[in-house]
Formats: structure tokens, sequence, C-alpha cells
């Protein structure tokens, strides 16, 4: 099945934040980057299962990092696109492309 | 390093068990710490905590969504999301406006706060039983044989009362008074109560150590033993067991036998030691001599009606049997149960003010419901916008719930703080006597009461807009008009229904604050007979077994007069039996010239003074004829005294009693003659009669007015404004002449002139600290419902003025508005006030419950408030720009 017909808007948010944020990919960051570029806010609750589900869909995966002062003790999972998950962002931005071909001047007036 | 804060244990299980204790969640819970060590806010983090966790089961929930798995928890947890996410959004809502909403609780903080402080004082005060053993049994035995008021028994009258009345299954008598503590290093009073072996049993208390004294230790001269209470005994020996150990109090060693309960008290004062008091059976003090105050246990099953026919049938035989005491005086008794003896005049002022903390209550509900009323119709057409898009009735009702909770929740706890806050200032406000002050604390029901109240207030004005959409149906709301048209004619009556009836509760306080001023000014402005600015007074205390007759006692007297002179700043000092303004020297039995041999029932009586010469110039009381006194009234001059003008005129009425001569009942007194008539001092206060007094020279009282005491009070004129900075001169002077002596109750005379008022000012105060908030929030409403009524009447008020209406005439107008409904209410609430005033008529002094400066000016206040706070929304409705409203029409 095509990865990109299943992707929602937030899910999509959510993966392009992953890719930007790199090494950096996690919860408390990920929520504020979308908060700043994608000007939305983001409720903790929605982010986590955000997550699930594309973890589940098989485009997330996720390594556990050592612990912070401030977290006590408590791990710190950092996430990365998988093969699928980065694939599908691709297709995503193909299909965008290929839309936005021909109205570019309507959509970036000068 | 410092350690990161972390969030409370407690909050942080909660949020896990949300989560379903899943190992592999663990990272939340890390996430949710790491933001709670940037903003450490408890509620902050259990709130959000609560959703994350809610939002992420039920996600899981809806990833495996199929009808098998609808279960019970789903449901729960759907509800708990819902709820939360409900007060999320009622949080912003109100962090959007904060003004009306810190407005808001305030307004539930004051009502909450100040109905829960004054209930805990009432309930503590008036409602809680007594600690004793069946409290409902002890009653308290009074009498009256002449005179003023209700008084104790005399020892006969006791023991009779003992052995003939069988409604009383067990009698008893107590006594107040002092006793010095200690020896010349630091002698003190303490208070001690001289009750008979049956008092304390009676109670049915005893001693938390040790024991009370027994028959043959309570007999006149068998005595030497007290009780302590448990803080004295505490402060005395600290160390260990005080039973078996000496005490010395006035000159004479007693040895501890028992150590009263913690806490335990009894009367209106509290006592340290309790100590027997000699009744010699044979031979009892005289019949006449009323001072034992008497509590009787009812026997069971005896309604205290029955009792009260007892004593009247005894009363009855006692003036047969003994005509010569009662005869012409009458002998009467009165039965009232402990707990209403011991409230006695807190009473009255208690449910006054518990009253009037209810009407700020209520007109603080009113307000309350006013504001929800006006955020629910700005919000009606954002319902009627939900309704439409889908969203079911529950879920708006629900929403509004939350923000009536929400809203409910922070005024219950600020109202909390208030009532914490409020109820140490009644305790350190209230008047000393007050009776169980010390008891009083933060009173769960009440509180409870007052919290429900307020929540019901908010919930159902706030639930209005929710109805409104489920009855006019979604698309029924005037779209285009919101927020103007829009608003439900009803909502408006409803609100100045609320204004009416806030404005009325605000009059009936005004009187009552009115009536209050009134009466306090004229207890201030009552002529007490005498000078009280710049006058200290303490009171003294001599080892009567040091100065055992009235020679050596007048010596010390005149040393010490001598020596408090020479103090730098005093004016002037005299000595007294008692201060002025706090008790009677002594209600004494006397014998006319010329009316020998009448019985006591019939001889008339008067206070007695023992006085200095100084004693009249010094407090200035005026010489109405003849002379005052003076230093040649020396031990062997012809003995005389000087008479107030009720006693002369009660003695003597219209008669010369210059020159008269009148002596102690007792046989064998010698007569002394009057040489000077005094202006009447009001010695028990403003507002009571002066009593018939006579003033004898302290030279003279052991020979012509049966004794000088060992205890007096001396009185000591200051050239500088305040008198108490004498008091360690005058301390220095006292120890000068005799270290053993001790000194209490160092006061200012205006200080006591304030106590015998202290219940009036105090009730005076919260009076008008309530009319103060109550005023307040009557203007937020009259500016509420103002504001709202001139948006109502934009278009109406736009287009009187296109067709050149007067800008002053649409001010005039609005004010009007205002006036009108305050001035409804004014009426209501002076009808009211006639309520009030008639159920604080104990309280008045001078002033007739129908006082018409009161009632105007009550009138004029409200009146006044209601035009300065529509004055706004007035000079609003004159700036409406007629194009702007009109083009909003089309």
């Amino acid at each position: 099945m095509a990865p990109s017909s299943t992707l929602g808007e937030f899910e999509h948010l959510v993966l392009l934040a992953v890719l930007g944020l790199g090494d950096d990919a996690r919860a408390i960051s990920l929520r504020e980057e979308i908060a700043e570029k994608a000007e939305r806010s983001v409720t903790r609750g929605g982010l986590y299962t955000a997550l699930e589900r594309l973890e589940a869909k098989g485009l997330l995966s996720w390594k556990v990092e050592a612990s912070t002062p401030e977290r006590g003790g408590l791990p710190r999972r950092v996430y990365s696109l998988t093969p699928d998950g980065l694939e599908a962002l691709r297709s995503q931005a193909r299909v965008l492309q290929r839309m936005t071909q021909g109205v570019h001047d309507l959509l970036h007036p000068s | 390093m410092t350690v990161p804060p972390r969030p409370p244990a407690r909050f942080e299980a909660l949020v896990r068990w949300v989560l379903g204790n899943r190992p592999e969640d663990r990272f939340i819970l890390g996430d949710m710490r790491e933001e709670y060590a940037r903003r450490p806010v408890p509620v902050r983090y259990l709130l959000t905590g609560l959703a994350v966790a809610a939002r992420v089961r039920i996600g899981r929930l809806r990833a495996t969504d199929h009808p098998a798995h609808r279960t019970h928890s789903r449901e729960a947890i759907e509800m708990i999301s819902t709820v939360l996410s409900d007060m999320r959004l009622a949080l912003r809502a109100f962090a959007r406006r904060p003004a009306p909403t810190a407005a808001l609780v305030a307004t539930l903080a004051v009502g909450i706060g100040a109905t829960t402080a004054v209930g805990s004082a009432v309930r503590g005060v008036l409602l809680a039983p007594l600690p004793y053993e069946r409290p409902d049994e002890l009653m308290v035995v009074e009498v009256n044989t002449g005179g003023l008021g209700w008084y104790g028994m005399s020892v006969p009258e006791f023991l009779d009362v003992e052995r003939d009345v069988s409604s009383f299954s067990e009698v008893g008598g107590w006594v107040t008074g002092t006793l010095v503590l200690g020896d010349s290093v630091r002698p003190r009073r303490v208070p001690a109560a001289f009750v008979t072996p049956d008092l304390l049993p009676i109670l049915g208390v005893a001693p938390k150590v040790g024991r009370t004294w027994t028959a043959e230790e309570s007999v006149p001269g068998g005595g030497g033993v007290a009780v302590l209470s448990a803080s004295l005994a505490d402060e005395l020996f600290p160390d260990g067991d005080p039973l078996g150990r000496t005490v010395r109090l006035t000159g004479s060693d007693y040895q501890v036998l028992g150590v009263m309960p913690d806490g335990f008290s009894f009367g209106n004062s509290p006592v340290d030691v309790w100590t027997p008091l000699g009744i010699d059976r044979q031979n009892p003090a005289p019949r006449a001599n009323h001072f034992l105050t008497v509590l009787a246990r009812l026997a069971p099953g005896t309604p205290s009606e029955a009792a009260r026919a007892g004593l009247d049938a005894f009363a009855a035989s006692t003036r047969e049997r003994f005509p010569d005491s009662y005869a012409g005086r009458g002998f009467r008794t009165r039965l009232s149960p402990l707990h209403g003896w011991t409230v006695g005049a807190t009473r009255a002022p208690l449910l006054v003010l518990l009253g009037t903390a209810a009407l700020v209550l209520l007109i603080a509900c009113g307000n309350v419901a006013n504001l929800m009323l006006a955020r629910g119709d700005a919000r009606t057409a954002e319902m009627a916008v939900r309704s439409a898009v889908g969203a079911p009735r529950g879920r708006l009702i629900g929403q509004l719930l939350a923000e009536a909770g929400v809203l409910a929740a922070a005024g219950g706890v600020a109202g909390v703080l208030v009532a914490v806050l409020g109820i140490r200032t009644l305790v350190r406000w209230a008047p000393p006597g007050t009776p169980r002050v010390d008891q009083v604390v933060l009173d769960t029901p009440m509180l409870a009461a007052a919290l429900a109240l307020t929540a019901c207030a908010g919930l159902l004005f706030g639930l209005i807009p929710a109805l409104r959409v489920g009855r006019a149906g979604a698309v029924g709301i005037d779209m285009r008009s919101r927020g103007m048209a829009g608003r439900g004619r009803r909502s408006v009556q409803i609100r100045r229904a609320l204004l009416v009836a806030q404005v009325a509760m605000a009059a009936v306080l005004t009187v009552g604050s009115g009536l209050m001023v009134r009466t306090l000014r004229n207890l201030y402005d009552t002529d007490l007979g005498l000078r009280s600015e710049r006058i200290l007074t303490l009171t003294l205390d001599a080892d009567p077994a040091r100065y055992d007759n009235a020679e050596s006692r007048a010596l010390l007297y005149a040393q010490l007069l001598e020596r408090v002179r020479t103090v730098p700043g005093a004016e002037g000092a005299a000595v007294s039996c008692v201060a002025p303004m706090t008790e009677l020297c002594g209600y004494l039995s006397l014998i006319v010239e010329g009316q020998e041999g009448v019985s006591i029932g019939d001889a008339p009586d008067g206070v007695r003074e023992i006085v200095t010469p100084e004693y009249f110039d010094l407090l200035g009381v005026r010489a109405v004829s003849g002379r005052l006194l003076s230093p040649d009234d020396h031990a062997d001059a012809p003995l005389v005294a000087v008479v107030n003008e009720t006693f002369a005129e009660a003695i003597w009425p219209g008669q010369p009693a210059l020159g008269r001569r009148f002596r102690m009942f007792v046989e064998g007194w010698p007569f002394m003659e009057v040489v000077g008539i005094v202006a009447d001092v009001r010695n028990r206060g403003p507002d009571t009669a002066p009593d018939p007094t006579f003033y004898v020279p302290l030279a003279q009282a052991g020979t012509s007015a049966y004794a000088l005491p060992a205890t007096a009070s001396l009185i000591v004129r200051s050239a500088g404004t305040d008198p108490v900075a004498l008091a360690p001169g005058v301390r220095e002077a006292v120890r000068g002449v005799d270290p053993d002596i001790a000194i209490s109750r160092i006061r200012s005379l205006d200080a006591i002139i304030a106590q015998t008022v202290a219940l009036r000012s105090f009730t005076l105060r919260l009076l008008q600290l309530f009319t103060g908030v109550a005023l307040f929030l009557a203007a937020v409403g009259v500016y509420g419902v103002m504001t709202i009524s001139v948006g109502e009447r934009r278009r109406e008020i736009g287009l009187k003025k296109a067709l050149g209406a007067q800008e002053n005439a649409l001010v005039r107008s609005v004010v009007a508005e205002g006036m009108t409904l305050a001035a409804i209410g004014c009426g209501l609430g002076l009808a009211g006030g006639l309520l009030l005033a008639h159920w604080m008529r104990s309280l008045l002094f001078g002033v007739a419950v129908a006082d018409p400066l009161t009632w105007l000016a009550t009138a004029a206040v409200l009146i006044g408030v209601a035009v300065v706070s529509s004055a706004v929304p007035a000079w609003r409705a004159g700036r409406i720009d007629p194009m702007l409203t009109l083009r909003a029409e089309g």
C-alpha cells in the first residue's frame, strides 16, 4: 500500500519535525518545533498518540537515551524515521511538488 | 549542584495510574518531569499530566476500536478526558478575561470567608455544648432581693436551697476573685475560684491528677488546699509532680491537691486556682450578703419548668419565714440554663453578625449570578454556533458546568483563606471576657454550606445560556445581531431583579451599621460624671497579714501616695477601694438616723466607695452642694461621708441631705454625717443608671464602713497625654515603699471605659466591614447591569441621538434608570432594616429602632452609590456614535 495515502496532516508535520530535528527528536522538542514552525498548538497527549500511531505504521522508530538530572532516572526517547517513513515523506513531497507546479506564482506572490 | 524540582509524588503516581502503569510509558513521565523542572507548578502538572494520560489511553483504545473494547473503564476515561479538556478550556477562557474573573473569585471569597468566619464563631461560642457531663441539666440560680438585676445568693439561702428544693440532685456555689501568688520576688495576682465541695463533682469533671478536697478540708480553717489549672501547674512546677507541693497565695501556704485537665474552664473568665470556700453551716454569713453564684443539677427526669415552680415555692416560703429580711424588698429567684448564662450578652451581637454575614454572602451570590449571566449572554452566539455544527447539548452543558466548577473551586479556596484570616481577626478583636472565644475554629459544616450556596448560584445562572440554546434551537438564535438584541430579555429582567435584591440587602446592612454608629456615639457622648483623660489606674495588693489593721493600711496608702506624687510626670494621685468604672466596692444595707429598728428587708442600701480626698479633684467629680472630703477628715476627726445625688434623692427624697446621718446596718457601727453632695458617676458604664453611692474617707473606713481592705486601686494623673507611660515610674515608687506589694491591672481609665462598650464597638467594627463590602458589591452590581442595559439600548440611543437628542438627556436617562432600580431596592431594604433593627434592639442605646436620621442617611448613601456607579455607563451612552450603531443596523 502506498504509505502517503494513510498519512494525516498532523502525522505529516510530526514526521517532518522528526526529520528536521535529527538527534534531538524528542517529544518535548518536537512539540516546540511544530508549535513554532507550523504555528499551531499541539497537546502533549495528541503528540504521544500520533507518535505511537506512526510507530505502529512502521514509519518511526526510537531508541532510549541516558537520563538527565531533571528526569530523575526516567528514560528518554529519541525518535528517528524508518526507511518507510523517509519514503512516505518523499512521496508526499513529490505529490506536493507536482501539485504546486503551474500555481507557483499564485502561491508566492512577489 | 542543586537538585531540580520534582513533581509531588502523589500527583505523579496518579498520572502513572491513569496512563495504565506500563513500564514503556516511563519516558512520558520523564518528559513531564523535565517540563516540571522548567515550570514547577504542581496544579499545572496535575492537570496537564492527567489530560496527557487520558488522551494517550483513549488514543490506544481507539487504535484497537472494537465493540468488545467498549468497557466501563473506557467510558470512565473518556469522561475524565472530556471534563479535563472542559476545565482547560474554562481556564483559558478565564485567563483571556482576567479582570471579571478576579472580581468573581474575590466576590466569592469575601462572601464565603465572612460567613464561614462569623458562622464558626457563632457555633463555637453559642451552639457548641458545654464541656461538662450532661450539660443540659446544669442550671444557675440567681436571686433578686431589691436593687438592680439578678445576682448570687447568700450563704443561708444557698443552704436552704440545698436542703429544701427537691428538683435539684446536687447544688454547689462559687465566688471568683483573685489571690496574690508568690512572695517578694515577683508577686502577681492570679484568678481564683472559691468553691463549695460539691461544685466540681456537679460538673462531672475530675482533676487530671490528684483529687479535690474532702468535706473536712472545706470547712473554715480546715483549708490551705488548692487545685491548680494545668497551665499554672506547668508554669510553677515544670520539672515534675505538683501533688503535695505548696504554693504561697496571699500570704498563706496552700497544699496542691490536684491539677485540672488542660483547657478546663468554668464561667466566663479563666481560673488558675480552685480552693474550697469555707462555709460555716452552724454560723453562716449574713442573709443579706449575696455573693455566692449557685450552680444546680436538675434531678434526673425533672424538667426545668418543674424546677422553676419548686424554686418559686421555695422563694414564697422563704419570704414568709424571714419577713425581716425580705418583707420590704421581696425575694425572687431566676433559673437559667448554664449555657445561656455563660453565653449571656454575646448572643445578640453574634446572631446579628451572623445574619449580616449571611446577607453579604447572598449579595455575593447575586453578583456571581449576575456575572455568570453576563458571560452566558456574551456566549449565547458561541453556544449556538457550536450547537449548529453538531456539539451535543450535554457537551455544552458540561463545558459551562466545568467553568462554574472552576470558578467555585477558586472562590472556595480563596474563601477558606479569608475565613481563616477572618477567624483570627475575630478572636483578636473579640472583647475581653467573650466566653469560649479561644475555642473558635474553622467550622467545616459552615464552610460546606457557604460553598454549596455559592456553587449553586454559579451553576444555576451559569447554565442558562446552554438551556436557552436547547430551547431556541440552534438555528433560532439571531446570529446577525450577536451580542446586542440577541441578549435575552428575560436575563435582563433577572439581572434587574437581582440588582434590586442586592441593593435591598445592602440597605439592610447600612441601616444596621448606622444604628450602631449612633449607639456608640451616644454612649461616648454620655456624661459619665468624671474626667477620664490622662488617668492611670493600677491595683495594689498588700499582704493582709503584714498590714493587719486599718491604721497600718492607712499609713501604707499615705506613704504610697507621697512617693507616687514625686514620680516625674505625675500630676496627682489618689487611692480608692476599686478603680473607677470597674467593679463595686460593696453594696451595703444602711440604717438612717431616725429610722433605727427597720428590718434588713426594709433598710435602704447604697454603694460604698472608700477614697482619699484627692479622688474628686483628680477625676473631676463635681460637688453639687456642701464640701468635698479633705485631709482633715482623719481617723480621729468626726466621721463624715459625701453622697451622690441619686443617694440623697433615694434616701431623703425632697429633703436636704446635708447634715443628715447614716451608718452601716450591723449593730454597733457609728453614724457618719453627710457633709457634701456630688454629681452622679455612671460607674457601670454609660448605658446604666448610676447607683446610690456614698464616699467615706479612707482614713475613717476602718471605723465607719466595716473595713479598709489591703487591696486598693491607685489612681494617678499624668502631665503627658499617655498615662500608661507613667507605669514604670509608679511601679518603682510602689516597690520603694514595699517590694512585696503585687501590682496588677495597669490600665488607663480611657481603656477601662472603652471596655465597657467593647462588645458594641466590636459589633460595630464588623458591621462596618460588612456594610463596606456590601456597598461595594452592590455598586459592582449596579455598574454591571447599567453597562449591559446601555449596550442593549445602543441602537435606540444611537437613533435618538441621530434624531437630535441631547447628550445630557441621554446620560440623565441612564442614571435615572439606575436610581430607579436602587430606589426600589432601597425601599425594600429599609423595610428589612426595620426587622434587623428590631432584632438588635438590645444592642442599641439612645436611638430609636426607626431612627429617621439613620434611615435618611441609608437612602442617601445607596442612591449616591447608584448614581456614582451608573455614571460610567451613562457617560458611555452619551458618547455613543449614532453613525456606528446605525451602520451596524444596516
